[in-house]
């Protein structure tokens, strides 16, 4: 398992320092690292075409990966699951990865039940759920002009994450 | 040597510079990033997708001295009126041609 199999263009904006994988935006970014033989990349909203192009290399080579937080490439964070899972939640809400995943035939949701099965933390999803539907994707203010309520994410996303609790759940049981 | 990739180094710096003017400056110093983290002292990568990073892309502003600026030119000091022909007017025209012909 080596990361420069997944520089995946010559432009020289992908590089592998130390234990990372960085992409370089402005400055160098961490993408990816590899840890007990499994790939964890970081769903990372700033750089959203690199995330989808990097799932699409991971997925070609067949391995196990998972996503986490960019916080974690910070050495101060402690590790804390519901980071993640927050984290998980929250940057499916974003359009960017809400439809680009959809395109390139990844499953988000189902990846994200594996790595909760590999942590043993389902009971810490509840709480992540209830907090980032209300304080994120049902987050809306009211127009007095058109007397209709605005909602900051798009209809397609509200609709999926109103019924994605019991997705979790099937995927669980699957 | 002026190329495209010339012209979005000069960019990068350009923003680069603002950036990191912004993050210095102020005495609030907590910023919430794109990936929702509260950061104490953010630095140029937390700022990487915000509206400041976009808004700072543009070389032009309402004041006189940069409103008709030509961008990172030798002749950048020579201001000309940008209500001719140049390039962002000619990209809408392509974009227009190659949608009409369903390339894109």
């Amino acid at each position: 398992m080596d990361l420069d199999n997944l520089i995946l263009d010559n432009t020289g904006n992908w590089s592998v320092k130390g234990n990372f994988l960085m992409y370089k935006k402005l400055q160098n970014i961490p993408m990816c690292f590899i840890e007990d033989d499994i790939y964890y990349l970081f769903l990372d909203v700033r750089l959203p075409n690199q995330v989808l192009k990097l799932t699409k290399a991971v997925m070609k080579l067949g391995v196990e990966f998972y996503f986490t937080t960019p916080e974690y490439s910070n050495p101060k964070v402690e590790i804390d699951d519901n980071l993640v899972i927050s984290h998980y939640l929250f940057a499916y809400s974003r359009p960017q990865f809400f439809y680009g995943f959809d395109k390139i035939g990844f499953d988000l949701i189902r990846n994200f039940t594996h790595w909760m099965e590999k942590e043993k933390c389902f009971h810490l999803l509840k709480e992540n759920y209830d907090s980032i539907l209300k304080k994120v994707v049902n987050r809306n203010w009211y127009d007095y002009y058109s007397n209709t309520h605005i909602y900051d994410c798009e209809l397609d996303i509200r609709e999926e994450f109103s019924v994605m609790y019991r997705d979790i759940q099937i995927n669980r049981i699957i | 040597m002026r190329n495209r990739a010339w012209r979005r180094y000069k960019e990068d710096l350009k923003v680069i510079h603002r950036i990191a003017r912004m993050s210095r400056g102020g005495w609030w110093r907590r910023h919430r990033d794109v990936n929702n983290i509260l950061i104490q002292e953010p630095m140029i990568k937390d700022f990487i997708g915000t509206s400041f990073n976009f808004m700072y892309k543009t070389y032009t502003t309402d004041r006189s001295d940069s409103k008709y600026k030509c961008k990172y030119s030798p002749n950048k000091n020579r201001n000309y009126y940008r209500d001719g022909d140049n390039r962002e007017k000619q990209r809408v025209v392509f974009l227009k041609i190659l949608k009409q012909n369903g390339l894109r």
